[in-house]
């Protein structure tokens, strides 16, 4: 296939060098000027800079100083260092803690593998497309989170009377690195030993907690260290994405208890590793684990039919085994062996769900800050989908599809969500019939997952927009179908285009889970009535404890939106 | 029209071809069939009764001032737009409302555009190897292998793990052609390859048109590049007001044109 093409191309240089050595040429050299000069050029340079800094700087210090004197002088911090307990965690049980513990040691060793994965991917291709990573510096890391750090902090050192907490803090960080470190290459025998630390820390933590049950908390010690060796030796991402998501299920479920969804988690946390297995057995035994699928399918569909007559189910069995089988038999034989390993991944699931359920912790008795975290986390993870999918809908050429999604968008946008978490408690009720009721939360998570996805979908049909015309063009003149273009073509590029707005639509939901204090849920700004309903401080620290809160999620929210812009930095390797 | 044989007889090079249905050289199939096509842009007449055959391995260039409705005209031949009357085959083949009949006409046609359209968010490989391993579900080994052979055939290997956007314009639209060519159409569309170039860098992409064309190639091409036309055409379709005005070998075209709209437009570019 090789010829000579009679000319020969002179190496040049790339756009991107160029840009690179623009942006370098751009950068402001502070070096150059001492301290003073820098003042002179910059802040007294005109007299209108003058007074204008005169001003702001001495209105700057007056606000500074009340507040500097407030926090450390006059406020009484009682009412909150008294009840850290409450803005933290509610009413939660507290011969329960252990729960809340190994919850916060797991997801700390989720967001450590998250961290290694994400890190192991960019490196991964970084180094076959020869670009520099891109580093973040330690400025950048404090920058995005000092504020929460502050608050952490903050609230240990005022409301940590046994050393469990701070035990606790330390447990966290180290569940984190050491998940981390579980990610990367490490040559020293000797590291590899800390990959046995989980076992250390959580014995530690909870020998700090007098009187408790320890022992599922153990077990699930052994299984995260056990987790970990075979996250560093197998080194595979979807494996480390795989456990990432299991611990993330795991400290979810620590609190809930296995729902009847449990099989659903299992499953999607699974799936990663599935494919990747899948495609490491090769084209050969695809047909072979389509196969299993398949009969696996048949005997459910028997099953069921058998047991429950042809119900809903059988339906969706049928349609399952009917597009299994389309997949193996017709053109492409790795969808129906995917397929296949999805049914397979959740009969497993369903198995093992069935067999370690444990209890969890009523809804009703879940609050603090807590609360608020697990709902807006909730929330963020199913309206994102829901948002994606409307924005679709609302684009689709489908006219049902469409004029749905656009009513319903609008309809909810028009609505504050005030008044649909309000309507949430009478009208969740009339569409699900359900014979236990659903909790409060239940009924609030969902309201604020309606509200955020209408937003959502705004958010993506922009960035949607925004792509240009041509990439679809270019998709449909290679052959591609609508939804493979959608997919593979303009929703990565759309998602990336919007990710300040999101993050921003984010942090919004994640201030409106205040609002849950209305219909009645102890979240963290709600604890504070409780508070001052005590004795000692009825009438008593007010500022403080909104201080204290507005400080809360303040601390969070600003964590988020950092976070975001150094995303955005980051992903700005090749963009454009 | 189109239900007649699908061979012609040959004709003399030199004749100058007033009706663009018919074919150069010695009896060749024909690979695009263009019948009696009218598109509108609400009430604005893109294509007024367009009729065009092209052979396999034939060059055909169009050229024609902006507004002419060359870039229209090829794109009806991929159904990036949907021509409202007439008929239109691709390799025996009718674009119709049926999808099937669409996706088959574009997995054997490519089109480069005039701004690339590479995907920024792909690397130069993956830009490559999309098509065929989604379309074609081509194993992603065999497909790289195939991106690797083209980018060597436009000569840039060391590329391909870079992004579109740290590659130079000319390189971007390489990579482009071997995107195009990685599905081995059987019909390559141009749409201004070149326009947006910079001068330095319109070479090294009108020498990769070229090669493909020496290797046999069927391609229509919409461009402004003359010395292109008059080197590599096989035959030169000049349009205007989206009409066919005139159809010749380049010699003729260039050298004896017959309408006074061709002979107007010469004068201007020339």
């Amino acid at each position: 296939m090789s010829q000579d093409w009679g000319y020969t191309v002179q190496p040049q240089q790339g756009g991107g060098d160029i840009m690179h050595a623009l942006a370098e040429a751009d950068r402001p050299r502070h070096s150059d000027k001492s301290a003073g000069q820098w003042v002179k050029s910059n802040l007294f340079n005109t007299w209108y800079n003058s007074i204008i800094t005169l001003v702001f700087g001495a209105l700057a210090f007056w606000a500074g100083y009340y507040a500097i004197r407030f926090v450390l002088f006059t406020a009484r911090w009682e009412p909150v260092s008294d009840n850290i307990e409450l803005f933290m965690i509610g009413l939660f049980p507290r011969d329960e803690i252990t729960r809340i513990v190994s919850q916060f040691l797991l997801l700390a060793g989720a967001l450590g593998l998250f961290v290694g994965w994400l890190r192991t991917r960019a490196l991964n291709q970084a180094h076959e497309s020869g670009a520099e990573i891109k580093q973040s510096t330690l400025r950048e890391y404090l920058s995005v989170y000092s504020a929460v750090t502050l608050f952490i902090t903050f609230t240990l050192v005022i409301g940590a009377d046994t050393i469990g907490p701070w035990l606790l803090t330390l447990g966290c960080i180290m569940a984190a690195v050491t998940s981390y470190m579980a990610t990367l290459r490490l040559m020293k025998p000797l590291f590899k030993l800390v990959l046995l630390s989980p076992l250390a820390i959580t014995a530690g933590v909870l020998s700090t907690i007098p009187d408790l049950n320890n022992q599922a908390a153990y077990a699930i010690a052994a299984a995260a260290t056990t987790a970990l060796v075979v996250v560093h030796f197998i080194r595979a991402l979807p494996v480390t994405l795989t456990v990432g998501m299991l611990a993330a299920v795991l400290a979810f479920q620590s609190l809930s208890g296995t729902d009847g969804l449990a099989w659903l988690y299992l499953t999607l946390a699974s799936l990663p590793t599935v494919f990747w297995l899948l495609a490491k057995t090769g084209d050969r035994r695809m047909p072979a684990l389509g196969g299993a699928g398949a009969i696996i399918l048949t005997a459910a569909l028997v099953w069921n039919t058998a047991i429950n007559s042809f119900d809903l189910w059988s339906i969706v069995l049928l349609a399952a085994l009917a597009s299994a089988l389309a997949g193996l038999f017709r053109s492409d034989p790795s969808t129906g062996a995917r397929f296949g390993a999805i049914i397979v991944a959740a009969a497993v699931a369903t198995f093992i769900s069935d067999r370690i359920g444990f209890p969890g912790i009523d809804w009703g008795e879940w609050g603090g800050l807590q609360l608020n975290i697990v709902v807006a986390s909730a929330a963020i993870i199913l309206a994102f989908p829901v948002g994606l999918l409307l924005a679709l809908a609302r684009r689709s050429s489908l006219p049902v599809l469409r004029y749905v999604a656009t009513v319903y968008i609008e309809l909810i946008r028009g609505v504050p969500l005030i008044s649909l978490l309000l309507m949430g408690q009478f009208f969740i009720g009339f569409f699900v019939n359900s014979d236990t009721p659903l909790s409060n939360v239940t009924r609030a998570t969902t309201a604020i997952t309606m509200f955020s996805a209408a937003y959502i979908a705004e958010i993506v049909r922009g960035g949607l927009q925004a792509v240009d015309k041509g990439q679809t063009e270019a998709g449909q003149a290679l052959g591609l179908t609508a939804a493979k273009i959608t997919r593979l073509l303009v929703l990565p590029q759309a998602l990336r285009a919007v990710i300040p707005a999101m993050v921003g639509q984010f942090i919004s939901l994640f201030k409106d889970t205040s609002l849950l204090s209305i219909i009645a849920i102890l979240e963290f700004l709600g604890v504070r009535e409780i508070i001052h309903a005590q004795e000692a401080f009825r009438g008593f620290g007010i500022a403080e404890t909104l201080v204290y809160v507005a400080f809360g999620f303040w601390a969070f929210s600003f964590t988020m939106s950092r976070e975001s812009q150094r995303l955005e930095r980051r992903l700005e390797v090749g963009d454009r | 029209m189109s239900d007649d044989t699908n061979t012609l007889p040959s004709n003399a090079p030199d004749q100058v071809f007033a009706d663009a249905t018919q074919l150069m050289g010695a009896s060749k199939e024909v690979m695009i069939d263009v019948a009696g096509v009218d598109k509108f842009f609400g009430e604005f007449q893109a294509l007024k009764n367009i009729n065009m055959r092209v052979g396999q391995q034939e060059v055909v260039v169009v050229i024609g001032p902006s507004g002419s409705g060359k870039s229209t005209l090829i794109r009806c031949i991929n159904r990036l737009e949907k021509h409202d009357r007439g008929q239109i085959l691709v390799g025996g083949v009718e674009l119709s409302e049926d999808i099937r009949n669409i996706q088959e006409i574009r997995r054997e046609t490519g089109m480069v555009f005039q701004s690339f359209n590479l995907f920024p968010h792909l690397t130069v490989l993956e830009n490559i190897t999309l098509a065929p391993r989604q379309v074609r579900k081509t194993s992603k080994r065999d497909a790289d292998a195939i991106g690797m052979d083209l980018l060597e055939r436009v000569k840039i290997p060391d590329q391909a793990h870079k992004f579109p956007g740290q590659l130079s314009g000319g390189q971007q639209q390489r990579v482009a052609i071997a995107r195009s060519l990685a599905m081995r159409p059987k019909v390559m569309l141009f749409d201004e390859p070149t326009s947006a170039l910079d001068p330095e860098m319109i070479k090294e992409v009108l020498d990769t048109m070229k090669d493909l064309a020496t290797e046999g190639m069927t391609m229509i091409v919409v461009t402004h590049e003359m010395g292109f036309a008059r080197e590599v055409a096989d035959r030169v379709v000049f349009m205007a007001d989206g009409q066919v005005v005139e159809v010749g070998t380049p010699e003729h075209f260039f050298d004896n044109p017959q309408e006074e709209r061709t002979k107007l437009f010469l004068s201007q570019i020339l």
